[in-house]
């Protein structure tokens, strides 16, 4: 009889096992949606630095202040490797931090080409030209954004059904 | 009852891959959904082998072959 209960106990945690396997692999979609907002808002509170406080590069982006904490955390991580190696290209600094934050952050990898186009041309013009890139890449956030909600829409039920069937499926083979 | 048992369980395996296949089908994925309905009859078939095998000796059986 004990053993009778330890297999359904068993088999209850395979099917809870797979569905949650299934919940967390759908939330992915929801975190890229969240680290997309997170980045637009940070490059809006950067237009704000640089056009009405014209602060410096680092420091713009070291006032950078989101929600998240890892978009928060890439920006001051680029504002201080600015502010030590001055000799160092900026573009380069955005994909290692990106690189470094790479398994926090749930963007994909045309998103980081988005970042790292909008830091390759960061700090080339005067305010007018980087107010334009700045809104270039709030634009191609945004595309990007609506996109990974689309994206979001669809897989989010599939990965949990799929979670849920699968454990379902693996419990029936083994009764 | 060995034999009730199967066919529930190829009951079951059958309306889950329905299910899966219909939520692959929504989402776009039709390659998958038919690799999952193939995985479905593999498994399936799987299970049954031994009870066909076990018919195709009987027939024999029954006939002296």
């Amino acid at each position: 009889m004990p053993f009778l209960y330890l297999r359904a106990i068993a088999l209850i945690m395979i099917m809870f096992g797979c569905g949650f396997l299934g919940v967390f692999y759908s939330e992915k979609f929801h975190k890229r949606v969240l680290h997309l907002v997170d980045f637009q808002n940070a490059l809006n509170t950067f237009k704000f630095n640089v056009d009405f406080l014209e602060s410096p590069l680092y420091e713009a982006l070291k006032n950078i202040a989101t929600e998240s904490s890892v978009v928060k955390k890439i920006f001051e991580n680029i504002s201080d490797k600015l502010r030590n190696f001055s000799n160092v290209r900026i573009d380069e600094i955005f994909k290692e931090i990106i690189h470094k934050f790479e398994e926090e952050l749930f963007i994909k990898d045309e998103d980081v080409s988005i970042l790292v186009e909008f830091s390759d041309k960061l700090g080339q013009g005067n305010k007018e030209h980087e107010i334009n890139n700045i809104n270039l890449a709030l634009m191609k956030l945004k595309l990007s954004e609506e996109m990974a909600r689309e994206e979001e829409k669809i897989n989010q039920k599939l990965y949990r059904g799929i979670g849920f069937l699968v454990g379902i499926f693996i419990v029936i083979l083994l009764v | 009852m060995l034999g009730i048992d199967l066919i529930f369980k190829v009951a079951a395996i059958g309306i889950i891959v329905a299910v899966l296949n219909q939520l692959l089908v929504r989402s776009g994925r039709e390659d998958q959904a038919m690799m999952t309905t193939l995985a479905g009859l593999v498994v399936v078939l799987l299970m049954v082998i031994e009870q066909i095998s076990y018919l195709f000796e009987t027939v024999k059986n029954m006939f002296g072959l």
